[in-house]
């Protein structure tokens, strides 16, 4: 199964499991009616408030939890206290964390998420986001200073495998539910511990008839409170037992695709070892029960096993089987390699279009071969411009500076637009740009990503209207303008708030208009003569049985083809893997693509949420 | 009888529970954006580490050369110490109450101290056109830069957050568990407005 094919199950399961939740809050809500049906004799008014009101419980609860997750990725970390990772920090191991998860991404074609760290001795690790561009991933701190090099890659290359399989979407729409149905336990256990014994003791000071009556009720609040509490804890335990269902069959997946990534099951396993000598997470706050089937390994006890056994998974992994986990805790880190390899050569380079196929078509998680392609794309960057990608202020000018041409207008824009500082920093990293090979811009871009994420909003709405301000300068933008300034726009797009996209049920063929538009962009650009471009254009089409009607016209303006891709986005994963390919046929279709073809190409990908690994 | 208070009574509890749901996510709601603040507060933390991490390399280059100025090389390394600590302090709460205060104030001194240490240093050429005291005060201008910039981000943050510290009703659940307001940190440079005094 590709890409594509996964994240298509992963949001028909969340259907799924959206329906089993309600069958499972009407099943609680029934049991709760049956005593307060005795007490009160059957009385209808009383039974049905008490339904109106387990219902109001739940779902105002529920919607209170899946508003705060709307924060995304980011929102869960925080929920949990983590702490992002800053990079230019001058701890080692977190540095490796760091260089462990830019390698993974580039690999990937996703941007690069943030670590957040949470301070815990245990080891364990999650991935969090509802798509590429809001992703996140946490780890402990014992994950970040007890395991080496190769068992870290195994861990990281699991949580990506993840994110890349929908299952993060899945998960914090769990969270959203499960915390409904908690929250019926949680306010009978406040009625058993506080509200009903307070009635009780004020009814017993005082003697008069009233009094008894008091008492008699307070002890009624509190047995209704228990009752609510033991079906809150019925709710919460079938709950629990469906989430683990889902989650264990998928974390098998979840290693193996990591055992591909990585080529190396003793990564994984060694780490699968180190956990299994350690109890489960020592700070078990409800919060992280909730979080339960987000993280790596168990993060609560064996009771709501959410992930399978750890020597099942070692030996799943390893290919034999396990009888005794041994603990050794070996934490010699591995060293790391940071050489800096210069590259002085410049001018248009290409890529194979197999290799561009094979990458589109997500033939398989991402390999050994990507990652180590991705390791060398990032030592061939100039360290000086990796230090100021990691840092939010530098990184804006290193994003204006790529776009840089030495029109009169545009260095009349930038000169109003930076500060004296910010100027004298663009400059020198002009120069450096300048002799950057074009087919590097792309993983420049996603190093960029944590950085800008991590600026606030009113500092990203100034980023993002000078960025417009600068292309628009010289009258034309360009395809890599526009490639850069979307791309950009998407990766920073969750703080303004996440977007609706509901996906729609209509056939790829209602979209004709939209596609024909892209395709005839992608089309244009790099291709030499108007009779080459219209065969490119055609034979992509015919790959989805669009007949053009009538040629190739003139190229929409910018803002259509940015609705175009909006519209777009609201297809079914299936069919946007349908279109990626048809894209990737008119782009082959002379045999080479050049870098500006496979930005674009990446760009459309960004912003359809359709990550297209590295080429090769 | 029973069922009229049957139903006063479910009516009652209903309430309540609504009550304690609300009570709950307004309570996260606050626990989320105050982490947030202590995120953006990381970023600058990073920056400032870096910051002081630079003086004593450039207090051993100088001392090299300017063997009769210990006194204003002194005054830089006690501003810097201070700092460390304050910011430390931060680092553990940065909304505790006067922590950012004091961080502002001993970085301010520290920024005084030093821009008192480059005049003292025109009389130096030589110190001037060395090679590492030229790469360390570059390094501390790209610092100092981030450092601003991480501030108005914090800025916001914290701004954010004292807003719903403020706003009824979370200002009553923050107050039941003790949130207390965040400060930002402001433009607040009288120390290094002062015309540094040079001694001949």
């Amino acid at each position: 199964m590709n890409f594509y094919e996964h994240q298509d199950r992963a949001e028909r399961r969340t259907k799924y499991i959206i329906f089993l939740f309600i069958v499972a809050v009407i099943c609680i809500v029934t049991l709760v009616c049956i005593p307060v049906g005795f007490a009160t004799d059957w009385n209808f008014g009383a039974v049905i408030g008490v339904v109106v009101v387990c219902l109001l419980v739940v779902g105002i609860s529920s919607l209170i939890k899946l508003s705060q997750l709307r924060g995304g990725g980011e929102g869960v970390a925080l929920m949990l206290g983590g702490i992002a990772l800053q990079r230019n920090g001058s701890d080692r191991s977190e540095r490796r964390v760091q260089n462990i998860v830019e390698e993974m991404a580039i690999a990937s074609g996703m941007p690069v998420p943030p670590v957040y760290v949470i301070e815990d001795d245990g080891i364990n690790a999650f991935a969090a986001g509802w798509s590429a561009d809001d992703a996140v991933i946490g780890v402990t701190r014992g994950c970040v200073e007890l395991l080496n090099r190769d068992e870290l890659q195994g861990v990281i290359a699991h949580e990506f495998s993840h994110i890349s399989h929908g299952d993060v979407r899945i998960n914090i729409r769990l969270i959203g539910v499960i915390f409904g149905i908690m929250a019926l336990g949680i306010t009978g256990w406040m009625l058993v511990r506080y509200v009903g014994p307070a009635i009780v003791r004020s009814s017993a000071r005082s003697r008069s008839k009233e009094g008894a009556g008091g008492a008699g009720i307070g002890l009624g609040i509190i047995v209704f409170g228990l009752f609510l509490v033991l079906c809150g804890a019925i709710g919460t335990f079938f709950g629990r037992l469906i989430q683990a269902a889902v989650s264990r069959q998928r974390e098998f997946l979840a290693d193996a695709s990591a055992v591909q990534f990585t080529r190396n099951p003793l990564g994984i396993g060694g780490a699968l070892r180190k956990i299994g000598g350690f109890t489960p997470l020592k700070h078990i706050t409800s919060d992280v029960g909730q979080c339960n089937h987000l993280f790596f390994s168990q993060a609560m006890g064996a009771i709501f096993a959410s992930h399978p056994p750890i020597s099942e998974r070692i030996s799943r992994v390893e290919g034999a089987s396990v009888e005794n986990i041994s603990v050794g805790i070996d934490t010699t880190p591995t060293p790391t390699q940071t050489k800096y390899v210069a590259s002085g050569s410049r001018g248009v380079s290409s890529f194979s279009s197999s290799s561009v196929r094979e990458s589109i078509l997500h033939k398989t998680d991402i390999q050994e071969v990507r990652i180590d392609q991705a390791k060398k794309a990032i030592r061939k960057i100039n360290p000086i411009l990796l230090r100021a990608l990691h840092s939010g202020w530098s990184a804006r000018i290193v994003m204006y500076a790529l776009l840089s041409n030495n029109h009169s207008s545009w260095n009349k824009i930038i000169a109003q637009s930076l500060t004296v500082e910010e100027f004298i920093e663009y400059k020198k990293l002009s120069k450096i740009v300048g002799i950057c090979d074009p087919i590097d811009r792309l993983p420049i871009i996603d190093l960029a990503a944590p950085a800008l994420r991590s600026l606030s909003k009113q500092q990203l709405v100034l980023f993002h209207s000078t960025l417009n301000a600068l292309i628009k300068s010289d009258g034309v933008v360009t395809h890599f303008e526009w490639s850069l300034v979307s791309v950009i726009q998407k990766h920073t797009s969750h703080a303004f708030g996440a977007p609706n996209i509901k996906t729609s049920r209509v056939h790829l063929s209602f979209y004709k208009k939209e596609i024909i538009l892209v395709l005839q962009t992608l089309a244009r650009c790099g291709k030499i003569g108007d009779e080459e471009e219209n065969s490119a254009f055609v034979s992509g089409l015919k790959h989805l049985n669009i007949v053009p009607t009538g040629v190739c016209t003139s190229l929409g303006t910018i803002n259509q083809l940015n609705t175009a891709l909006k519209k777009l986005r609201a297809l079914r994963f299936v069919d946007k893997g349908l279109f990626i390919e048809s894209c990737e046929i008119c782009v082959t279709h002379d045999g080479v693509i050049s870098v500006v073809e496979a930005e674009t190409l990446r760009a459309i990908g960004d912003i359809l949420d359709c990550p297209i690994p590295l080429f090769l | 009888m029973i069922s009229f208070i049957g139903t006063t009574i479910i009516v009652v509890i209903g309430f309540v529970l609504v009550l304690i749901v609300l009570i709950i996510g307004i309570y996260n709601g606050l626990v989320g954006l105050r982490n947030r603040v202590k995120n953006a507060y990381a970023q600058i933390d990073v920056q400032l580490k870096r910051r002081y991490d630079l003086i004593p390399n450039l207090v051993k280059t100088a001392k090299g050369y300017m063997k009769h100025e210990s006194e204003t090389l002194e005054a830089v390394v006690n501003a810097r110490n201070q700092a460390v600590s304050a910011a430390a302090t931060a680092l553990k709460d940065p909304t505790a109450t006067g922590a950012i205060q004091e961080l502002a104030g001993a970085d301010g001194a520290l920024t005084g101290a030093l821009g008192r240490l480059m005049v003292v240093m025109e009389a130096y050429p030589d110190l001037k056109a060395n090679e590492n005291m030229m790469q360390v005060q570059e390094e501390l201008t790209s610092t100092e830069n981030k450092v601003a910039f991480s501030r108005q981000s914090y800025n916001d943050s914290v701004m954010g957050y004292n807003n719903k510290r403020e706003m009824f009703p979370s200002n009553i659940v923050a107050g039941l568990f003790g949130f207390t307001f965040a400060q930002s940190w402001e433009l607040d440079d009288s120390a290094a407005r002062d015309a540094p005094q040079v001694n001949f």
